[in-house]
């Protein structure tokens, strides 16, 4: 009796076949080029300078470095401009009161009505 | 939502919040000012770094002065308005003329020697260097340099500021 011929079926083999499962390992950096590969597909469907921004935007706040330093800068920023904003506007009010005291002082400077 | 974008969002709030409270430091004292019922007297306080009862003395001396300067002014007015006149009857420096520019530079003599007593008394509510720097600033902005000093004095070529 041949093995080979259909009907000769092997009990346990066919059991083995049934459980046999393979798990070949991924290649490096499988998932990673998986999404470049989805986000290029995209990007032909739908170029546009937003969808790029956003893409960089996503791709540069993935890295931890470029994350803390826009953080830092942005908090530079505010301070740097909140600083400059309370310096311009107190030395302006200063200039109003020096002027509005010595007006008050000053028959020659009052502003007559 | 995504990391990325709360990273986003979070800077934007930190600068936003940095921006808040270094600009709200910066203008407290200059708020605490505004709120005061004479904001040219507050600032005075601030700058020369008057105690309350300084403060108080100052306020008491300048509504002191307040009706003096107010009668100058109108003397001040009338004198000029005089002037005028005569100036608008001719193109002669008439002995009317030259009698009124007389009398107004007498006024305006008059007027400087009442605001520098002004200025000596508040100069003696603030500490001995405030008061310096007070009275440095004051004769600078009213006595106008040049006029009254041949060689202006060394404040004189320096900041306007106090």
């Amino acid at each position: 009796m041949n093995p080979n011929e259909p009907g000769n079926h092997d009990e346990s083999l066919t059991h083995l076949l049934r459980e046999w499962k393979d798990h070949p390992p991924l290649p490096p950096r499988f998932q990673e080029a998986v999404w470049q590969r989805i986000a290029r597909a995209q990007a032909q469907v739908r170029p546009g300078v937003w969808h790029t921004l956003v893409a960089w935007v996503e791709a540069a706040l993935n890295r931890p470095a470029l994350a803390v330093s826009y953080i830092a800068v942005l908090l530079v920023s505010g301070l740097g401009a909140g600083y400059w904003q309370a310096q311009d506007k107190s030395v302006e009010a200063q200039s109003q009161w020096r002027t509005a005291y010595v007006q008050s002082v000053d028959p020659y400077q009052t502003p007559r009505n | 939502m995504k990391r990325h974008w709360f990273i986003a969002l979070a800077g934007l709030g930190v600068a936003l919040a940095a921006y808040t409270g270094v600009y709200f430091a910066g203008t407290a004292a200059q708020r605490s000012v505004e709120k005061s019922d004479q904001p040219a007297l507050a600032w005075l306080q601030l700058e020369y770094q008057l105690s309350d009862a300084q403060y108080a003395r100052l306020r008491q001396l300048h509504e002191a002065y307040r009706p003096e300067c107010m009668e100058m002014c109108r003397r001040i007015d009338t004198k000029n308005a005089q002037i005028q006149e005569l100036l608008a009857r001719t193109n002669l420096v008439t002995p009317e003329i030259q009698q009124a520019l007389a009398e107004s530079a007498q006024l305006r003599t008059e007027c400087q020697a009442a605001m520098l007593a002004h200025f000596y008394e508040v100069a003696r509510t603030m500490p001995p260097e405030q008061g310096k720097r007070y009275l440095a600033w004051m004769q600078q902005e009213t006595l106008m340099p040049g006029m009254m000093f041949p060689n202006p004095p060394p404040w004189a070529s320096a900041d306007r500021s106090p």
